[in-house]
């Protein structure tokens, strides 16, 4: 069909209607010349007229046949190819659920692991036009970027033509009061420009108002408004109370749209507004010219990114001339940065884009093996029905028309793997959040299924279709089909060229179910290589809750006095061993650091925490020389210090640490000295996958709590009733600040393997898929070879054949294919494990014991497989067989 | 496209038809009863066919760009369709003419030895 040819049909189209009609007329034009002409040679009208008619045919099945003669046929094709396919995958709905299981398997797996990659790693801000939004950062000399930047500065580059907006935010825990105890929400003071330069238009209500005299008014995020206020629209004009202060609620910003720093979901939102009508209870939105923020800016049209990065450098250079902010002006911020965001800051979730790309990996190695699976199953079809097929091909049906159906059989597959994938990656995806880590800022990932994953899933299944089809289409149009009329098959897997394909994709499957096992146990072993056995006793019975007083609320004397009563009483309970608080904690999610100096040493960074008496041992640390701090290691008394060992060896050596001195820089350039009383053991406190660092820890001499964790060991294990007791007593010290993150210490060492965890889970469920598909793609071969052989089998047994030689017979030919299989895939996992070593620290290669589990794993379920139909053929009648056929 | 088939007469070599209807149009154009007509009348009746089908087959050969077709008035002054012959429907008369020939040829050749 050439393209003149189509064109002539497309313009046919359009001219349908016009066509019968016309059609018709010719055709009666047609008869009644004809009755003419009888009526001359003397015929009646009426017989003549008859007559015509009878010689013409029946004019409705002619107008039918003329009007097909300009259909596109192959749409017609395509339809009754389709229509053959499910025909015949009615006929056989037990292959036909396999093959659309195994698709949605491979499909599923691709799509589940697509949506997060999506969510973190592809998906733009549902921002207007997100992609000339950039983020502005300012380097260090030492090259780390300072991310929350000077308000004064941001102000200043409002004025300049090199950007459109300049968009401030800064996030922070507020508290919100309602009924009862103060909650603790995420709110984020904003630029009051946010909504609009953004685009981002509430779904309730309106934006702040913007202007000065503005009144103190928020807007909720969709979500706080569906669990807070069950979705009352008539929320909006109501007070609430964030800290101390009453706002009003102006609107609620739209489910699409989260924030710009990726993860966060804010409850709330505050306009930082001008000095003057600032709210003075609120740090942040105090307009002070030392508050700093998080800025976005929106790049001018026709302004290249280095263009704006100059600008703003121009800007700072001054700023930092005519600024009269001491910490700007000491600090050795050097240069700004601008770096393209079009999906906001991406920090909170970058430690997820190694193990996201990993299980991409894993997730294409399982599509590949569903496709090698529904290959082979397809193809043994094919080969049953050669002699369907070769009947058709000396009837008369092209080649061509024949690979035609294969792949209409195969897209007819896929459509439906790709239709049962969608709720499997939708609720596999759903698990995913369940590994993010949990801390002060709840990380928060929008997962539902964009236009995105759909047009992926979509892809993938026709990309299936193709993949599938392929080979038993080959087949079907390879030279000796007439040839397969008389010819049987004399082996398991049917006729020579069909046969190597297929023991090629059966080995595949088992070589990828090697590699993807063997990841998986790489990913297992590392949880309990990782796990730390630096806390004694059982950290599921440490009990973790975090307090935020406000600083805006509370005077330091009122919080170090409510926090020494919340241990006391909790201290005092029955069922609580010890109490005690740290501001963060092992494993938090915060971390502090500082810089220490010693007499004949160079100064070093080193963690830091401060902690109450009794500390170490709630947590389960060990105190390996000198003591712990003591109720009179108070503010104003000596100040002391307890350091890890690694810090004691590294600063003294072999020699004894106690009772020297280390200093600490202090604000305006002093310093405070500190006497080491005890050195503790080393222990894993922030970071599970590197040495026990040097710590100091030191006892709140010089400053209050601020959002301090309070530690609780408990004689049983995690228990509701021992938690709501606990809550009890920080009601009765005060209602007025927020307790939250109720956890346990285990819970935390979970966090820090959150990525191993997420690996582990999904890497054992897709090896458990594969190992499956593998299974089932050797069983359905075998068991398809000896119904096939039934009369072989038969004849053997009648001519006394043992059991254990036909079992051999049966099993021999696909043991190769198993063992090769497994040597491939083992080599694999070799290769691929090193690569995981380098990208995952703490996870060891694939050694021998794990390419031993794995191929022990594979073993035993290809035995299975190899087992239950070779029985089967042990089993056969030789006279049933004989007699059929 | 596959092979043509037509309903013309099991009888008939396949695009046989189409060689008549092309080789009626050589003249000048001419409508659908005419085309009939004069195919019957050039085989002395021999070629008795169910005459409706003479338009599936038009239709084909418009698809295909052998031939173009026009309304015109008819020699008793009725509206009528005329089909005319085109530069792609001469070169296939050409090569479907040798064809035939050849195949006639061979034909005659086994009824005269055999």
């Amino acid at each position: 069909m050439n393209i003149r040819e189509l064109a002539r049909r497309a313009r046919h189209v359009l001219r349908r209607q016009s066509f019968d009609a016309e059609l018709r007329d010719e055709m009666q034009f047609h008869m009644d010349m004809r009755a003419q002409e009888l009526e001359r040679a003397g015929a009646s009208p009426r017989d003549a007229a008859e007559q015509a008619r009878r010689e013409f045919g029946s004019a409705a099945r002619l107008a039918e046949d003329t009007g097909r003669a300009w259909n596109f046929t192959w749409i017609e094709d395509l339809l009754l190819d389709l229509r053959y396919a499910l025909r015949s995958a009615r006929r056989s709905p037990v292959f036909t659920l396999t093959v659309a299981l195994s698709l949605a398997i491979g499909i599923g797996a691709n799509s589940a692991v697509f949506t997060a990659v999506n969510a973190v790693l592809v998906r733009p801000l549902s921002v207007k036009e997100p992609e000339s939004l950039a983020s502005l950062t300012v380097m260090r000399d030492d090259r780390e970027p300072v991310l929350f930047l000077p308000l004064e500065f941001v102000h200043q580059l409002e004025s300049d033509a090199a950007f459109t907006d300049i968009i401030g935010q800064a996030a922070d825990g507020l508290s919100f009061t309602y009924d009862g105890r103060a909650e603790r929400i995420i709110g984020e003071a904003v630029t009051p420009n946010f909504f609009a330069a953004l685009g981002v238009v509430p779904a309730v209500g309106r934006p702040f108002s913007v202007g000065s005299g503005a009144p103190a008014e928020a807007v909720l995020s969709y979500r706080f408004w569906q669990r807070r206020f069950g979705g009352d629209k008539s929320v909006i004009g109501k007070t609430i109370q964030l800290n101390a202060y009453q706002y009003t609620i102006a609107g609620v910003s739209p489910p699409s749209f989260m924030d710009l720093e990726q993860g966060l979901d804010p409850e709330v939102r505050i306009p930082i507004l001008p000095r003057g009508s600032a709210i003075p209870q609120l740090q942040i939105t105090s307009g002070a010219d030392d508050a700093r923020v998080l800025t976005m800016v929106r790049v001018a049209q026709g302004v290249s990114l280095a263009q704006a990065e100059a600008a703003a450098t121009a800007r700072f250079s001054e700023f930092r001339r005519t600024t009269a902010n001491a910490q700007v002006v000491r600090s050795t911020w050097a240069a700004p940065k601008l770096a393209r965001a079009a999906r906001g800051f991406t920090g909170n979730l970058s430690d997820l884009r190694t193990p996201l790309l990993l299980l991409l990996g894993l997730s294409a190695i399982v599509f590949l093996a569903a496709c090698a699976n529904v290959a082979g199953m397809l193809l043994a079809r094919a080969s049953a029905r050669r002699r369907e097929l070769a009947m058709r091909v000396s009837l008369g049906a092209g080649r061509a028309r024949i690979a035609r159906q294969m792949f209409a059989e195969a897209f007819l597959a896929s459509l439906m793997g790709g239709a049962l994938a969608v709720p499997f990656a939708y609720a596999t995806a759903r698990m995913l959040p369940a590994f993010l880590p949990k801390g002060h800022l709840n990380l928060s990932l929008d997962l539902t299924p964009d236009a995105r994953v759909m047009a992926f899933t979509a892809a993938l299944a026709v990309l299936t279709g193709l993949i599938i089809g392929l080979a038993p289409a080959l087949r079907s149009t390879s030279g000796n089909l007439t040839g397969s009329l008389k010819a049987e098959s004399s082996n398991v897997f049917g006729d020579t060229r069909a046969h190597i394909v297929r023991r090629i994709l059966v080995g595949t499957q088992v070589a990828f179910s090697v590699v993807i096992v063997v990841v998986a146990a790489l990913f297992v072993r590392s949880l309990s290589d990782l796990r730390p056995s630096d806390f004694s006793g059982r950290t599921s019975q440490v009990l973790l809750f975090t307090m935020k007083p406000q600083p805006e609320l509370y005077t330091k004397d009122r919080v170090r006095a409510i926090t020494s009563d919340v241990v006391r009483r909790v201290s005092a309970l029955p069922g609580v061993t010890s109490a005690a608080l740290a501001e963060t904690g092992p494993l938090s999610s915060r971390a502090e650091r500082t810089r220490v100096k010693t007499d004949g040493h160079e100064q070093i960074d080193v963690a830091t925490d401060d902690i109450t008496p009794g500390f170490f041992e709630t947590v389960g640390l060990r105190i390996a020389q000198g003591r712990d701090f003591r109720a009179g290691d108070a503010p104003g008394g000596e100040r002391v210090a307890i350091i890890s060992d690694a810090l004691a060896k590294k600063f003294f050596g072999t020699t004894n640490a106690l009772g020297r001195t280390i200093t600490i820089p202090a604000d305006a350039g002093n310093v405070r000295s500190f006497q080491i009383i005890g050195v503790a053991a080393d222990v894993h406190y922030h970071d599970l996958h590197a040495a026990p660092p040097p710590i100091v820890w030191l006892g709140f001499q010089d400053s209050a709590p601020y959002m301090p964790t309070l530690h609780v060991r408990t004689t049983n294990a995690n228990s509701g009733a021992m938690i709501a007791a606990i809550m009890k007593e920080f009601d009765a010290v005060d209602k007025g600040f927020p307790v939250f993150n109720v956890r346990t210490l285990d819970d935390r060492v979970n966090d820090a393997l959150s990525s191993e965890h997420m690996v582990s889970a999904l890497a054992s469920v897709f090896g458990a898929l594969v190992l499956l598909l593998a299974g089932v793609g050797l069983y359905s071969i075998l068991a398809y070879a000896v119904a096939r052989r039934t009369r072989e089998i038969g004849l053997r047994i009648a001519l006394g054949s043992s059991v254990r030689a036909m079992l051999w017979a049966v099993a021999s030919d696909t043991v190769a294919v198993i063992v090769a299989g497994i040597a491939s895939g083992a080599v694999l996992a070799f290769l691929g494990g090193t690569f995981i070593t380098r990208s995952f620290p703490g996870v060891r290669g694939a050694d021998a014991l794990a390419l031993g589990a794995a191929a022990a794993a594979t073993l035993v379920i290809a035995a299975a497989a190899v087992t239950i139909p070779s029985l089967r053929a042990t089993r056969v009648d030789p006279l049933l067989a004989l007699r059929t056929d | 496209m596959g092979t043509v088939h037509d309903d013309l007469s099991a009888d008939f070599l396949p695009g046989t038809l189409y060689l008549l209807v092309l080789r009626a149009l050589t003249a000048g154009p001419l409508h659908g009863y005419a085309i009939a007509k004069r195919i019957k009348d050039a085989s002395r009746d021999v070629l008795a066919i169910e005459e409706g089908s003479l338009y599936p087959a038009l239709n084909r050969m418009l698809v295909k760009g052998w031939l173009t077709a026009e309304w015109g008035t008819s020699e008793n002054n009725r509206k009528a369709r005329f089909y005319r012959m085109t530069a792609d429907g001469r070169k296939q008369l050409e090569r479907e003419t040798q064809r035939f020939d050849r195949t006639v040829r061979a034909i005659q050749m086994v009824m005269r030895t055999a």
